[in-house]
C-alpha cells in the first residue's frame, strides 16, 4: 500500500529522517514509535506530501490519490468559530463529493461520540477532549482507504483512549489501512499488526510484536516488592541490571539483559532490602522502549 | 476544479453574510444621517447673524453697512451680545476687533472693498456701466478638435468603479489575512493541504475572496446608481437622459477592469499573507499600501491624460486597472489599448496566483520565522 525507500530529510543542521525504509501492507495497522524528535512526524508529513524528502522515494500502491487518504495531524486545529457539522462536511467534501453520504456518516459518528446534539455549536465551545473527537472524525469521515494518524490518543483520557483504539481496530477490520504514531505503548501493543521503532531518524527495529520481543530483548523482567524502602540508585548499582522502574503500587520492575548473571542480581536485590514478593513477567513494548531509548 | 470551487464557496460563505451586509448598511445609513444632520446643524449655527458694533463709520454712511449674516449697530446701541467692533479710520483703512478668526469677517472685507470702489468711482465721475464694461473679460471660445471626453455620467461611473475596486482590495486583504494567516496559526492548514494541493487551496481562497469583493462592488454600485437616479429624479432632471447617457460597453469594460484588478491584487496579497507568520509583528503588512498607488496615479491622469507616463501606466498591469478607465473617459484611447491592458492584467493575475501557490506550498509549514525575499524568489522560480 505504501513504500518508503531510503527516505531522508534534513532541516538546516538537523537530520530529521535518515535513509528510512519501510512498507505498509494493505489492511494492516502499522505503528511508528520512537522518542520525541525521532523523526516520526517528519516522516508522516513527507508521506502526506507536506514536505518533500531530500532523497529517497515514497510511493503509494496504484498511485493512491490524496483524496483517498485520511490524516490526523499531530498539531490539531479546526475552525473555532464555525459550527461543528459545517466544518466536518467541508473537510470531508474536499476529498469526497458524496455530500449525502458524508452527512449520514457525520450523523452516525457524532451520535457515537455523543456529540450529535451539539452539531450546530461552534468548535470553541467544546471541551478539549470533545474537540479531539471532532478532529478524529474529520480524519476518517470521507472513508479513506488509508488513514495516517499522528498521535491519535493524545489529549484523551484513558477511557477515551480505549474507545479510540477500539475504533481504530474496527476501521482496520473493515478494510482501512492505518499508519499511526503514538506514545501509548500498551495501546499500540494491543492494536498494531506491525511496529517500527525509530530513533535519530533511523529504523531501530521493526516487525510484529513477537518479532520485536525476540529481536530486541532476550533478557528478563522481574516484578519485585520490598518490605523496606529501596531507592532506584541503589538498585542500579548492580551492572547486570539495565533498568528499574517503580509502578503506582510500589512494585519495582527490574530489567536485565540476556547476559546478566541472575545469582548476582538476586544477591544484590536481597542486599538492598527485604524481599516480600518476586515474580517474572512478560517484556512489554514499554519495557523495550524504555530500555532502548532511556539513555 | 471541484475542490477549488468547494474552497471558494467555503471562503465566500464564511465571510460574506447577508446579515452582516444589512447590519453594515444600517450603520452606514445611521452614520450618513448623523453626518448630514450634524453638518446642517453646524452650518445653520455658523450662519446665525453676528452683531457688529461700528464705533466709527468714517466717510461712509451708516446705511451702506450691509453684509450677509451680519447686523451692524451704532456706537451707542444697547446690546449685550457683540461679536466684534469695527472702526473705519479712512477710506483705505479700517480695524475689526474680534476674539478670534470668524468666517463672517470675510463678508466685512468684501463690503468695505465695494464701499471703497463706489467712493472712488464717484470721486472720478465713472458711471457704473463704464465700470462694468472695464471689468469684462475676453470671451474665449475653445474649439476642441479631437474631443473624446465622455459625458459626466460616464466619468462618474469610472471614478466610482476605481473607488470601489480600492474598497474591495482592502476588504480582500483583511479577509486574506484571516483566511490564510489565521488558518496557519490555528493549525488548520496542515489538515486541508493534506487533502488538496496547496495551489488548489490558494486558488479557492483567491477566487472566494475575489467573489466577495466583486459582490460588494456590485452591491455598492447598485446603491450608487440608485442614489444617483434618485437625485436626478428629485432634482427634476430627465431620468431617461441619465440612463441613456451611460455607455453599456464602457461600463462593461470598467467592470472587467475592476474584477481583474481585484483578482490580481487578491492574488498578490494572498502571496504576501502566505509568508506572514504573525500578523501582529510582521513588517509585510505594509504591502497593503501598494494597491492605493494606482489610484494616486489615476488622479494625476486627470491633470494631463496624454503624457507618455500615463500611456505606460494605462497598460502596465499594476496600475492599468485604475489608470486605463480614467484615461478612457478623459482622452483618446485606441480600440486595442483596453484589450491589451485587460490581457496583461489577466496574465499578471494568473502569474501572481501561481507565485502565491508556490510560496504557500513551501512556506506553509514554516513557523517561528518568515521566509526571506531570496527564499521566496527561489520558490517562485523553481
Amino acid at each position: 500500500m505504501l513504500s518508503l525507500l531510503n527516505v531522508s530529510k534534513s532541516f538546516t543542521s538537523v537530520r530529521a529522517v535518515d535513509s528510512l525504509s519501510f512498507s505498509v501492507k494493505k489492511g494492516e495497522i502499522f505503528a511508528l514509535l520512537g522518542p520525541n524528535g525521532a523523526g516520526k512526524t517528519t516522516t508522516i508529513r513527507m508521506i502526506m506530501g507536506l514536505f518533500d524528502p531530500d532523497s529517497g522515494n515514497i510511493s503509494f500502491e496504484g498511485g493512491l490519490e490524496r483524496a483517498r487518504l485520511g490524516y490526523l495531524p499531530e498539531e490539531r486545529g479546526l475552525y473555532p468559530d464555525v459550527a461543528i457539522a459545517d466544518t466536518l462536511l467541508y473537510l470531508a467534501s474536499l476529498r469526497n463529493p458524496d455530500k449525502a453520504g458524508i452527512k449520514a456518516r457525520a450523523k452516525d459518528w457524532l451520535n457515537r461520540f455523543g456529540l450529535y446534539d451539539r452539531r450546530n455549536d461552534k468548535l470553541s465551545t467544546l471541551s478539549k477532549g470533545n474537540q479531539q473527537k471532532i478532529q478524529f472524525i474529520a480524519s476518517i469521515l470521507h472513508q479513506p482507504e488509508f488513514a495516517i494518524l499522528d498521535e491519535p490518543f493524545s489529549g484523551f483520557d484513558p477511557i477515551n483512549q480505549d474507545v479510540i483504539s477500539g475504533i481504530i481496530r474496527e476501521l482496520s477490520d473493515a478494510g482501512m489501512t492505518i499508519l499511526l504514531s503514538a506514545h501509548q505503548m500498551q495501546l499500540i501493543e494491543r492494536i498494531a499488526d506491525r511496529i517500527l521503532l525509530m530513533n535519530h531518524g533511523r529504523e531501530f527495529i521493526s516487525g510484529t510484536m513477537s518479532e520485536i520481543r525476540a529481536k530486541a530483548l532476550s533478557g528478563r523482567k522481574w516484578s519485585v516488592r520490598f518490605d523496606t524502602d529501596v531507592t532506584e540508585a541503589a538498585l542500579l548499582e548492580c551492572s547486570d541490571i539495565d533498568h528499574v522502574e517503580r509502578d503506582e503500587d510500589g512494585a519495582w520492575s527490574i530489567l536485565c539483559g540476556s547476559e546478566a548473571d541472575l545469582n548476582r542480581v538476586l544477591v544484590h536485590l536481597t542486599s538492598r532490602g527485604r524481599i516480600r514478593d518476586i515474580t517474572t513477567s512478560d517484556i512489554t513494548l514499554h519495557d523495550i522502549f524504555i530500555q532502548k531509548f532511556s539513555a | 476544479m471541484n475542490t477549488i470551487l468547494t474552497v471558494a464557496a467555503w471562503e465566500y460563505n464564511r465571510f460574506f453574510k447577508w446579515k452582516d451586509v444589512i447590519k453594515g448598511l444600517f450603520w452606514t445609513v445611521i452614520v450618513g444621517a448623523l453626518s448630514f444632520f450634524g453638518t446642517t446643524w453646524l452650518l445653520s449655527d455658523s450662519l446665525e447673524t453676528a452683531t457688529v458694533q461700528v464705533t466709527n463709520y468714517g466717510l461712509f454712511s451708516a446705511e451702506s453697512f450691509v453684509a450677509d449674516g451680519i447686523e451692524f449697530v451704532g456706537p451707542d446701541a444697547d446690546t449685550t451680545i457683540i461679536a466684534g467692533t469695527l472702526t473705519v479710520m479712512s477710506i483705505d483703512e479700517a480695524e475689526l476687533r474680534i476674539p478670534s478668526e470668524r468666517a463672517w469677517s470675510a463678508n466685512i472685507q468684501t463690503m468695505l472693498n465695494d464701499m471703497r470702489t463706489d467712493a472712488k468711482r464717484a470721486e472720478i465721475g465713472l458711471s457704473e456701466d463704464v465700470y462694468v464694461d472695464i471689468g469684462k473679460g475676453v470671451a474665449l471660445n475653445r474649439i476642441l478638435t479631437a474631443d473624446q471626453s465622455r459625458p459626466k455620467s460616464t466619468k462618474i461611473i469610472a471614478a466610482v468603479s476605481i473607488f470601489l475596486v480600492l474598497i474591495a482590495v482592502f476588504m480582500g486583504f483583511a479577509y486574506q489575512f484571516t483566511a490564510i494567516t489565521g488558518e496557519k496559526t490555528q493549525r488548520i492548514t496542515e489538515q486541508i493541504v493534506a487533502a488538496i494541493s496547496p495551489q488548489s487551496w490558494m486558488d479557492g481562497k483567491i477566487l472566494g475572496i475575489t467573489a466577495i469583493g466583486v459582490s460588494y462592488v456590485i452591491l455598492y454600485a447598485i446603491m450608487a446608481l440608485g442614489i444617483t437616479f434618485a437625485v436626478v429624479f428629485f432634482r427634476g432632471d430627465s431620468f431617461l437622459d441619465a440612463v441613456v447617457s451611460i455607455e453599456p460597453l464602457l461600463a462593461l469594460q470598467f467592470l472587467l477592469f475592476s474584477a481583474l484588478g481585484i483578482l490580481m491584487w487578491n492574488s498578490f496579497l494572498a502571496g504576501v499573507a502566505a509568508t506572514i507568520d504573525d500578523p501582529n509583528s510582521s513588517q509585510r503588512s505594509g504591502f497593503m499600501i501598494m494597491p492605493t498607488l494606482p489610484i494616486f496615479f489615476a488622479f494625476i491622469t486627470l491633470a494631463n491624460p496624454d503624457t507618455a507616463a500615463v500611456a505606460f501606466m494605462s497598460l502596465f498591469p499594476l496600475t492599468s486597472y485604475a489608470v486605463m478607465p480614467a484615461k478612457m473617459v478623459l482622452s483618446t484611447v485606441a480600440w486595442w489599448e483596453p484589450i491589451l491592458a485587460l490581457l496583461l492584467l489577466a496574465v499578471t493575475a494568473y502569474l501572481f496566483r501561481l507565485a502565491a501557490g508556490r510560496i504557500f506550498r513551501m512556506g506553509m509549514m514554516m513557523t517561528g520565522k518568515e521566509p526571506t525575499y531570496k527564499e521566496m524568489w527561489g520558490w517562485v522560480t523553481k
